[in-house]
């Protein structure tokens, strides 16, 4: 597909001569890309049994995104005019196809690695900037392809001809047009703000993209009055002509004689246009410049040395070695300060306080007070959900805790004299558990502590330990993978084993809710599992794993 | 009679049958610094990562100290300093914090890191920037934190591969007394690099490795006498006999457009 695509783009050369691009340089940066893509790298050392992408990724990802596709074709099924529809559906289309940039393809936008061999060749920054805009739009097409393709099965079983060529005509515009307006944000952010506060910018703004999505899931079909849909009529407030999507829906109203809004297509047309022109000139000014600022290259003397203290002590308490001690240290900082990390970590976070406020929002019915609601929560024992869904961040984060972009770093592990890999695993958990872990479950329980009632500290306690005993057994019974010593790229465990651990968590849950009632065995569970969580990450640090 | 510190013995690599070092013979003794050259492609920084520890899976005999790093890798590591060419390092830390972890690696106690380290950064200069991320660090800045990570647990051996990558003409000076220094406390250095007249100044003994092989290996003298040449054009002599190179005449046919 990407090769088809690649030619497309090729063959439209004249359009990018026509447009001021040098379309030699373009495909020659753009066919570089795609070949360094081909070469997923191998990690450092012992490579002999480098992990291997599955096959089955891709497919996997085509399939999720024809279910989506598919239930957005339910929007055609609301008794509202096809103007309407369309333009509900285009605007979920390209809702999904931004959040899919912001969150996977942001990347290649702000790709810092190639920087130094491109930035010193007489590259113009148009050209740097459009090679990668239509690199993403190769990643971003197939993304779009089969999230439409039932949307566009849809329309050829049930509506004319006519309306099926219009669909084809718009969904590619739509998809253009979102991609523009990802990169607009982008390269306006990057020309106004300093580069410290534009880092800090695209962190926040991925963690909220992955938030309101995970509300809009949650909360979306709680609240959505249906009724109220059913009458919409987006011709007439007028400030809903400011969506793109109803642009491009407007030509559905082309052929409609009495149509107010048909000429909004015009704008449809001529936005990606003018965002277009606007890339190869005003916006793509420095462009390279900027992105080479975003590596970091401007060296500053400290003020002030780095807080050691609290942390050091800490793991004097902990770490019974001192490998284990320089470990637990690392991951606490490399926590702390790697943005790569924390965008892959937060997002998978942020979905326990949204679905904590959700239990309460959506228990019981209309008019409970505070106290009834309580009552329910109690007794349906929802209030161990949001414990159990902390662990399934965490373990997510264990998965992801070998993956670095500065992996190669990493070989000073292999030169040290380190006796048992059981060291480095048990320092990587501690250092998890006691700095990240504990002072979220602390919030969490906390939370529900004060608002169900103190009889809850059992059920704390136990959630607590039975997820750091599930953290323990996962890294005891996985390929034990230096921290942060393989490629972004590489692709550790299969689709069969995430869902594995998550039928674990939801088992180890639920016989958590069959003894809830019974505080005594409770407390006793809890102190057991304490007492088994010490036990198993002694076992780990004297485990010997081989080194990957 | 000396002890050696590493001994090769037939000491060889494939990878994918290709064959990379082929039975390399070598005995280093404590405190000698062995200069260790040869072309691109030789063998050199696979002989490195041997000796470091990092590839594991070699054939023949290679001890350390008496200990062969097939029985007992950690006793080697724990031996050996190794200074990578390539500056991989965690940027995110700072000097000072990346001191601390890797010492930590060693075992050592954060007195003594701490000690070492600030010492060590006060002689290469980066006092001031030893509390500041590394990410914004320059080549240079990275070789100087390198070296340092790589002898603060005082190892009997220093493997450097290509240490002057990236270096000011100050910091060379200071790497070159340093290697002198440790040398005369017992220290054993590997100095793997193709800059010769440095590997021609500080090397004890020289060792030309071609197409993994060890072609020639003398004191600087002993080659000398043998060629007649300073190590530059003896590297250049050397290489070119085994490999029958007309570089001349194949750069005069590459530099035709260029009149």
């Amino acid at each position: 597909m990407e090769e088809i695509l690649f030619k497309i783009i090729q063959a439209l050369h004249p359009i990018w001569r026509a447009i001021g691009i040098n379309p030699t340089q373009l495909f020659h940066i753009l066919s570089l890309k795609l070949l360094l893509e081909k070469r997923t790298p191998k990690p450092l050392f012992y490579g002999e049994k480098a992990s291997k992408v599955s096959p089955y990724s891709h497919w996997l990802v085509a399939l999720v995104q024809l279910v989506l596709g598919s239930m957005l074709v339910l929007v055609f099924t609301l008794h509202v005019d096809l103007f309407t529809s369309v333009s509900i559906f285009l605007l979920l289309f390209m809702s999904i196809l931004g959040t899919s940039l912001v969150q996977d393809f942001t990347g290649i936008l702000l790709d810092s690695k190639d920087y130094s061999i491109i930035n010193p060749c007489p590259i113009p920054d148009n050209v740097i900037l459009w090679a990668r805009i239509l690199y993403m739009f190769i990643k971003l097409f197939s993304q779009a392809l089969f999230l439409s393709i039932p949307c566009i099965s849809y329309f050829i079983y049930q509506f004319p001809w006519q309306d099926c060529g219009l669909l084809l005509l718009v969904l590619p515009v739509a998809a253009v047009t979102v991609l523009f307006l990802v990169i607009l944000l982008y390269v306006v952010a990057l020309r106004f703000l300093s580069v410290a506060r534009f880092k800090k910018l695209l962190g926040t703004f991925q963690l909220l993209i992955s938030a309101l999505i995970f509300a809009l899931y949650m909360f979306g079909s709680h609240f959505i009055a249906w009724e109220f849909i059913a009458e919409l009529n987006l011709k007439e407030p007028h400030f809903m002509w400011l969506l793109p999507s109803l642009w491009l829906a407007s030509i559905f109203q082309v052929t409609s004689e009495a149509s107010d809004v048909a000429y909004l297509f015009i704008l449809g047309l001529g936005f990606p246009i003018l965002l277009m022109y606007l890339s190869r000139g005003y916006l793509a000014q420095g462009f390279g410049s900027k992105v080479a600022e975003v590596a970091g290259s401007v060296v500053k003397k400290a003020n002030r040395p780095s807080a050691v203290g609290a942390q050091f002590r800490l793991s004097a308490l902990v770490c019974s070695t001192k490998v284990e001690r320089a470990v637990f240290i690392l991951v606490g900082r490399m926590m702390a300060r790697s943005q790569a990390l924390k965008q892959q970590f937060y997002p998978n976070l942020v979905i326990v306080p949204i679905y904590f406020i959700y239990i309460f929002l959506t228990t019981g019915v209309e008019g409970y007070t505070m106290a009834e609601i309580a009552a329910h929560v109690l007794a349906k024992g929802s209030y161990l959900f949001p414990l159990y869904m902390l662990l399934l961040a965490f373990i997510t984060l264990l998965k992801n805790i070998s993956l670095a972009q500065d992996y190669k770093a990493s070989w000073v592990f292999y030169a040290a004299p380190i006796s048992s890999m059981g060291e480095i695993q048990a320092g990587v958990i501690k250092s998890i558990v006691l700095r990240l872990y504990l002072p979220i479950l602390l919030l969490l329980g906390g939370a529900l502590v004060a608002i169900l009632g103190v009889q809850l500290v059992n059920d704390v306690l136990l959630a607590g330990a039975l997820s750091i005993i599930l953290m323990i057994v996962k890294v005891y019974y996985s390929p034990a993978y230096i921290p942060f010593s393989q490629p972004a790229e590489v692709l550790h465990e299969s689709f069969f084993k995430n869902i594995t651990h998550l039928i674990v968590i939801i088992c180890v849950g639920r016989a958590h809710s069959a003894i809830k009632d019974n505080e005594s065995l409770v407390w006793i569970c809890a102190l057991v599992a304490m007492a088994a969580s010490f036990i198993g990450l002694h076992l780990l640090a004297k485990k010997q794993f081989n080194k990957h | 009679m000396k002890q050696p510190i590493v001994v090769m013995r037939n000491l060889s690599k494939s990878y994918d049958g290709l064959p990379i070092l082929k039975e390399l013979n070598l005995t280093i003794y404590p405190g000698e610094i062995i200069g260790y050259i040869g072309p691109n492609g030789a063998g050199k920084s696979t002989t490195v990562k041997i000796l470091a520890g990092l590839i594991t899976e070699f054939q023949g005999e290679l001890l350390i100290n008496g200990i062969s790093i097939k029985d007992d890798p950690l006793a080697v590591k724990a031996e050996i300093g190794y200074v990578p060419e390539l500056a991989a390092l965690y940027e995110v830390l700072t000097p000072n914090e990346y001191f601390m972890f890797v010492g930590g690696l060693h075992g050592l106690d954060e007195e003594v890191i701490i000690r070492r380290a600030t010492n060590f950064l006060q002689a290469f200069s980066l006092s001031d920037y030893a509390d500041v991320p590394m990410d914004t660090f320059s080549k240079g800045m990275r070789q100087k934190v390198l070296i340092i990570a790589g002898i603060l647990h005082n190892p009997k051996i220093l493997i450097l591969d290509e240490p002057l990558s990236g270096l000011d003409a100050n910091a060379v000076i200071v790497i070159k007394e340093l290697i002198t220094q440790l040398a005369t406390r017992g220290k054993t250095i590997f100095y793997c690099s193709h800059i010769m007249d440095v590997v021609e100044k500080v090397s004890d003994r020289i060792v030309l490795l071609q197409a993994g092989e060890i072609i020639a290996q003398g004191t600087m003298e002993e080659l000398k006498q043998r060629e007649g040449q300073s190590l530059e054009q003896l590297f250049s002599t050397l290489t070119q006999e085994s490999q029958q190179l007309t570089y001349q005449q194949d750069l005069n046919i590459a530099l035709q457009d260029f009149n």
